[in-house]
């Protein structure tokens, strides 16, 4: 009996990323991939920290994890989910590293009221915000930042991505309700921290 | 101080912000140095890779020395233990001493006057 082993390509804008030759270590092939789905990833991580040198940074260590483990890619999810996962990890893992240097700083001073609920960005540096939109989108983030973990990426998905909530439940293996109601929490918890952060502003 | 209206709209402007960034183009240069890392680290990973095998190599070579001189040490002869003499004369006889050992005696007992 013959077996044959049908590999998936995938196709986005005509261009296909053959997952055999991936998986055997063809660098034309992984450029490919990096053609395709670099944009996306490197949008992605903008998303998440707003600052072009970091988001390239992640971008780059996206891409080398997975040239590492494109042989434990098991077919089972879209190989665009699978780099989104990865993203979304070293994101996470930049965003603690970030908090933990934040707290450790000598500067900071010994006894900081940290009543604020929103920290804006120190190093603000995203290459697709409109001047004019610049301090909106400072306090944005700065709020997004202070979401739980999951709400931040839902929203970033669905309003900076402009993913769908099937291909956010997806990425985020949830289920599509779960997905709804993360985003409701994200809107009520943004305004929230935003009113406050207004209401400052204006008083100060 | 502002009014509520205002603060409303701010918060508005902020969410609508997210719906205004604009996608962001890679550097033209960025998959040259994703593969140039991809191959630095690959040589990074082959140093660490051998690593570990020299260290099994050295430990090996460790246990096959002990192991060697344990065997050596097993199989030689048992040293020689000192000769155990059944009286002092057999002692004695086998040094020679006999006449020396009066000698000393005579010397070592103080005289009396």
């Amino acid at each position: 009996m013959e077996i044959k082993i049908v590999y998936r390509t995938y196709s986005i804008n005509q261009l296909e990323v053959n997952i055999k030759e991936l998986k055997s270590g063809n660098e034309r092939e992984f450029r490919q991939l990096m053609h395709v789905y670099g944009k996306g990833i490197f949008n992605l991580c903008l998303g998440m920290i707003p600052n072009r040198e970091d988001a390239e940074d992640l971008t780059q260590d996206v891409f080398i994890e997975a040239y590492k483990h494109i042989g434990s890619f098991g077919e089972r999810s879209h190989i665009k989910t699978w780099l989104f996962r990865i993203a979304l990890n070293k994101c996470y893992d930049h965003i603690k590293y970030s908090k933990r240097q934040k707290r450790h700083a000598i500067t900071q001073p010994l006894f900081d009221k940290d009543d604020n609920p929103i920290e804006l960005p120190s190093n603000f540096e995203h290459p697709g915000v409109a001047m004019e939109n610049k301090e909106h989108a400072k306090a944005l983030y700065g709020a997004l930042a202070a979401l739980p973990e999951n709400q931040h990426t839902a929203f970033t998905l669905y309003e900076m991505q402009g993913m769908d909530y099937k291909q956010i439940a997806e990425t985020m293996s949830l289920s599509v309700s779960a997905v709804e109601s993360l985003l409701s929490r994200a809107r009520a918890g943004l305004r929230k921290k935003l009113h406050t952060y207004y209401t400052r502003n204006a008083s100060s | 101080m502002e009014t509520r209206p205002n603060i409303e709209e701010q918060i508005d402007a902020a969410l609508r912000s997210a719906k205004s960034i604009q996608p962001v183009e890679l550097s033209p240069d960025f998959s040259d140095r994703v593969m140039n890392k991809v191959h630095s680290r690959g040589k990074v990973r082959m140093l660490y890779t051998v690593s570990p095998l020299l260290k099994v190599a050295a430990m090996f070579i460790i246990i096959l020395i002990n192991a060697f001189t344990l065997r050596l040490f097993l199989r030689s002869e048992p040293a020689q233990n000192p000769a155990q003499y059944a009286t002092i004369s057999d002692f004695v006889n086998e040094y020679q001493i006999n006449d020396t050992g009066e000698d000393v005696l005579t010397l070592n007992i103080p005289k009396h006057e």
